[in-house]
């Protein structure tokens, strides 16, 4: 019996491979702007993984995040200061992957992220489907630490740049950038802002609109309701 | 060998030395796929920085272009060089070795690093440098006190022979910029990547077209702004191409001379892209490898060796048990054929997994042994 046990951890240990690899993201050519398009997103959260619903839905539940934050499966993140320094000089709104840091670095393999696996196919680089591997890189980048703090943000997804397969030879990184020509803005806009330095229009947040609360629409129709009551008692 | 030869030459002959004290002669081949020679002459293209001293060695002298589809994964060696001085080793003090030649100038710019390849071993009585290769780190010159120093202790002996040749950099073999074809970017994401390795891992590098941040030029992928155009291909080493579905044709240009004697290259775990310095294919059971690397039952312990054909990288191992049809070469995918007739094909580096303690990496020349 411990034989057995020993043998299915062995086995057990073999199947949940995990390899790291890194995501060199690079957004120096265009960068971001808040949704005025000229003030740098100098400070927030950008945030790389891939979401489990369809680019309209995202694109149609652009300010419920708390709706996109159930469907995102985040593989990295980072948060703080977002700048590119060049000969002592920091430019806001534009990062590579320098810029980034250690927060570029993830677990591939049968590594689960937010019940997702990265890669379904450990051991070969078949393309299964319902895991990350494989999948496009989308970029979620947000104005604050917190996604529910939020005020804007934005949803760029790049079609031309996919998450590597963890059983690639001899590389398992995967690449980023916000190349106009690939990327699509599910949300926000592609090439409307001011130039940060990349000697290309930046890519702009989209400002998240209120949604009405329950409580608070209940009231307004009953207000409605009385005036219009009254209107015809006077009436 | 001279079967092998007959039946890979589909070109012709040419004698690289015309001089009648020519001691080899070597075919050049014209292939017509992507990968293909022609030959051209001459020993005279030696002839730039020799001394008095030279050694009276003919060398296949020609151009080897290599085609770098795009969307594909190439593995590229550097077979052909400049070689720009020969001769004996007169004194070996830690890294600094006396050397015959009247060195002239220096050896170890930044835009033109050489290196020192020890080709022989003629004293038998003393410590074998044969086959190691140093990148020149300093060198003094003139004529009876010329030195040069490396990065690391060669181990010769003195009286054994060298050749000093130009290493490449990313700006001296792919261009700055790039021919066209090349599909440079402005980030990685979007650019052909070129990875060199570096104590067993790969670092990509890409040319980055846009004026902005320190303008057009060679950049590391994983960020900065500092010019790579002078980074260095290591000798013994070769180059990994990953090209994007972007750009058109490119096609590398090796010219020069080939270099003597045995490849021996530093290996340490992980990856390694040694360069494959012969212009003659030899064979996985040919080519003496099984010697140096870690064999196993299956390739889950074993050494990998990775070849490139048509972009598609073939993982091998070297079986050292008896079962299932015995010793030797084979796939990592599985099975149980014998994979020792598999071409090592000139032109083409050879990506080398370590997995467990590095022995050290030689290939030995295929027609000489």
């Amino acid at each position: 019996m411990k034989k057995t046990l020993f043998i299915l951890s062995l086995l057990a240990a073999t199947l949940s491979s995990v390899s790291a690899a890194t995501l060199i993201a690079d957004i120096t050519t265009n960068g971001l702007t808040l949704a005025d398009g000229t003030t740098p997103l100098a400070n927030g959260r950008i945030r790389f993984g891939t979401f489990v619903v369809s680019n309209s839905l995202i694109s149609a539940n652009a300010n419920d995040l708390a709706y996109l934050n159930t469907n995102f499966r985040e593989v990295v993140n980072y948060t703080g200061a977002i700048g590119f320094t060049f000969e002592s000089v920091v430019y806001p709104g534009i990062f590579d992957a320098t810029g980034l840091g250690s927060a570029t670095t993830y677990a591939g393999g049968s590594t689960s992220y937010g019940g997702t696996t990265f890669d379904g196919s450990t051991g070969n680089t078949n393309n299964v489907a319902g895991d990350i591997a494989g999948g496009s890189i989308y970029m979620w980048v947000l104005n604050n630490a917190v996604v529910s703090n939020a005020t804007q943000h934005g949803i760029f997804v790049n079609n031309a740049n996919v998450w590597t397969d963890s059983d690639t030879t001899p590389i398992t990184d995967s690449f980023f950038d916000l190349d106009p020509l690939n990327t699509t803005a599910l949300v926000g806009t592609l090439s409307v802002g001011a130039d940060l330095g990349g000697g290309n229009p930046s890519h702009s947040l989209a400002t998240v609109a209120a949604i009405p609360e329950p409580s608070r629409a209940i009231l307004g129709l009953a207000g409605l309701g009385a005036l219009f009551f009254r209107r015809r008692r006077n009436a | 060998m001279k079967k092998l030869l007959k039946s890979l030459n589909t070109g012709f002959y040419v004698n690289v030395d015309g001089s009648p004290s020519c001691l080899k002669s070597y075919p050049i081949m014209k292939r017509s796929t992507s990968l293909f020679y022609f030959a051209i002459l001459a020993f005279a293209s030696l002839s730039s920085a020799a001394s008095a001293q030279d050694l009276p060695v003919s060398r296949t002298a020609g151009v080897i272009d290599v085609s770098l589809p795009t969307n594909k994964a190439s593995l590229v060696s550097i077979p052909l060089v400049n070689i720009v001085a020969s001769g004996t080793i007169t004194s070996v003090s830690g890294t600094t070795l006396g050397v015959s030649s009247n060195l002239t100038s220096s050896l170890s710019t930044a835009a033109s690093p050489h290196a020192i390849k020890i080709t022989s071993r003629d004293n038998q009585a003393g410590t074998s440098g044969y086959g190691q290769t140093g990148q020149i780190s300093a060198n003094a010159t003139g004529a009876g006190t010329s030195t040069v120093t490396t990065t690391a202790a060669l181990t010769p002996s003195v009286g054994d022979e060298f050749v000093i040749y130009q290493l490449e950099t990313l700006s001296s073999l792919f261009g700055a910029p790039p021919a066209a074809g090349w599909n440079g970017a402005g980030s990685s994401a979007s650019a052909d990547l070129v990875y060199l390795d570096d104590a067993g891992t790969l670092s990509a590098y890409f040319y980055k077209n846009t004026t902005t941040f320190g303008g057009a030029g060679w950049r590391l992928a994983s960020g900065g702004s500092v010019s790579q155009n002078n980074t260095v291909i290591r000798p013994n080493r070769g180059v990994y191409v990953q090209r994007r579905n972007a750009g058109s044709a490119f096609t590398l240009r090796s010219t020069g001379v080939t270099l003597p004697g045995n490849e021996t290259a530093s290996v340490v775990t992980g990856f390694s892209i040694i360069n494959n310095p012969f212009t003659v294919p030899t064979t996985l059971a040919g080519s003496g490898l099984s010697g140096y690397v870690s064999g196993g039952a299956a390739a889950t312990g074993a050494d990998i060796l990775y070849l490139e054909t048509a972009g598609v990288l073939t993982g091998y191992f070297y079986k050292n048990t008896t079962t299932f049809g015995g010793v030797g070469w084979r796939l990592v995918s599985g099975g149980t054929t014998d994979q020792g007739a598999v071409a090592l094909t000139p032109g083409k580096a050879i990506l080398f997994q370590e997995k467990t303690a590095p022995l050290g990496f030689a290939l030995p020349e295929p027609f000489a042994q």
